[in-house]
């Protein structure tokens, strides 16, 4: 833990190296982080509010909390699984504490994420929603959904040092995972003997709690938040250990 | 005061024969086959402040598994290592860098990366550029860079970080000789200041030339370590008498 600090400054590098490749070489660059979710915006409303008239009040609001959280958790695993691999140039010719990578990575992914929310909150002024103290959680929320995000992280990372077929699972994973997220449905429509298990699934307690913050100026349920606190922080500490056990071998494998 | 302390060092690598990683043959049971390859068996020796090591021997004696070691990428199978100081270590020059980011961009991820603090880098900054003479192209994407060139940069930070340790593996064999020999001023001025340099080379006249002591690697054992026109002598007896 004391070596990361002391790898901060490293950290940052790579979190803006990746920032930097991720835009270089395209005329809007930065502004593709604004432009992606405004696009999808603009779409949600097209298609939802102007042809299909789906009967939930601010609709487009209520798709781009859950979808950016969504993206924000789908592109970090997406990005931290091969993080190990892909810098195999890297880890073979120089010593560095080896967490950075999928870290880096992930955190690469929340800087995009708070960008986006700046259009969602653009979209909420626009719409005239009121908002309330309940603002106060989103922080809190977000870093949850980071502890809980770095743990799956970190896992992943590992298995796949030792175990390829995971980038073909993966995609099938965050498709099986994507449809058991309240994402295009309401969590209401989950039938009320499952829903408490239903909502052990972080994602999904995280996204209600986005809704209600953001949309209903609701205080997310204190009951669920604890909950899904404990299950980040186990999720951290299993991600970490799996990783920590096996990184002596990630040099000779990759 | 040795700097480097080697204990009963094992390295051992898993040789998969037939490497599996696919999902069926998990499923079916099998196993990973693989045989156990002692790339390093028993090594002790320790390097003294200030001195400069050779380490030779032929391709796949173990050399670069013992600097890979030191340099703490790959971790001991037995025994232990001892290192006091900052290490830097030039096993790939410019490991790391990145084609679309700028001279100037890589030279801060860079050193970075050789854990060099951001202000400490603006301070060296010049001299890195100056020491790799590409001062024209520092605001250039490296992929623009032809591969001399981006090797020169990568020099350049690595014996900017200002190591205690310095590990080279043979990394001075490529360049023209003008810069060639701009390294091995720099190496003689890292000796000047009392710093401790282990190099593995194939380049047997340096090696006596430059090192106070060498040890000779043979298939992953100490073939005999001491002074180092002595050990380049019976190396180079021992492949006569292959």
């Amino acid at each position: 833990m004391r070596e990361l600090f002391q790898y901060r400054e490293l950290i940052k590098s790579f979190v803006i190296r990746d920032l930097k490749i991720m835009y270089k070489n395209s005329y809007l660059g930065f502004f593709w982080s604004f432009l992606n979710p405004l696009c999808r915006a603009v779409v949600f409303y097209i298609i939802f509010d102007k042809i299909f008239h789906v009967g939930i009040e601010h609709f487009v609001i209520y798709l781009l909390c859950a979808i950016l959280a969504w993206m924000f958790f789908a592109d970090s695993l997406n990005c931290a699984t091969f993080s190990i691999v892909n810098n195999a140039g890297l880890i073979k010719k120089v010593y560095s504490p080896l967490e950075i990578y999928p870290l880096s990575s992930i955190l690469t992914r929340i800087v995009n994420f708070l960008l986006s929310l700046v259009v969602l909150f653009l979209w909420i002024l626009f719409c005239r929603i009121k908002l309330n103290f309940s603002l106060l959680y989103l922080p809190l929320i977000i870093l949850i959904q980071l502890i809980f995000t770095i743990g799956i992280g970190f896992f992943l990372a590992a298995a796949y040092v030792f175990f390829r077929d995971l980038g073909h699972l993966l995609e099938l994973i965050l498709l099986v995972w994507f449809y058991f997220t309240p994402i295009f449905y309401k969590v209401e429509m989950v039938p009320i003997r499952f829903r408490f298990f239903y909502l052990l699934n972080p994602m999904a307690a995280l996204i209600t709690f986005y809704r209600d913050i953001l949309l209903y100026s609701r205080y997310p349920d204190l009951k669920l938040l604890g909950i899904t606190t404990i299950t980040s922080i186990i999720s951290l500490v299993i991600g970490w250990s799996v990783f920590n056990f096996h990184s002596q071998r990630f040099a000779e494998e990759i | 005061m040795s700097v480097i302390e080697v204990n009963n060092l094992s390295k051992m690598f898993r040789l998969y024969h037939e490497r599996t990683y696919s999902l069926k043959e998990r499923l079916l049971g099998r196993r990973n086959i693989y045989e156990q390859f002692w790339v390093l068996k028993d090594i002790n020796f320790a390097v003294e402040k200030g001195e400069m090591l050779g380490i030779i021997g032929v391709n796949g004696s173990g050399k670069s598994t013992l600097l890979k070691l030191i340099a703490r990428i790959l971790y001991p199978t037995e025994g232990s290592i001892g290192t006091k100081g900052r290490i830097s270590a030039l096993l790939e020059l410019g490991a790391g860098f990145q084609p679309d980011l700028t001279g100037r961009e890589n030279i801060y991820l860079n050193g970075s990366i050789l854990q060099l603090p951001k202000r400490e880098i603006d301070r060296r900054f010049d001299g890195i550029v100056q020491f790799s003479e590409l001062e024209k192209f520092v605001d250039i994407p490296l992929r623009n860079y032809s591969s001399g060139m981006q090797m020169r940069l990568g020099f350049a930070i690595a014996v900017n970080v200002n190591p205690d340790i310095l590990l080279i593996d043979e990394v001075l064999a490529v360049g023209d000789e003008a810069f060639r020999q701009k390294c091995y001023e720099k190496i003689s001025e890292f000796q000047r200041n009392e710093k401790t340099i282990l190099y593995v080379s194939h380049n047997l006249p340096t090696v006596r030339k430059m090192c106070d002591g060498a040890i000779w690697f043979d298939q992953g054992r100490i073939g005999k370590k001491g002074k180092s026109d002595e050990v380049v002598d019976s190396y180079l007896s021992s492949l006569k008498r292959k």
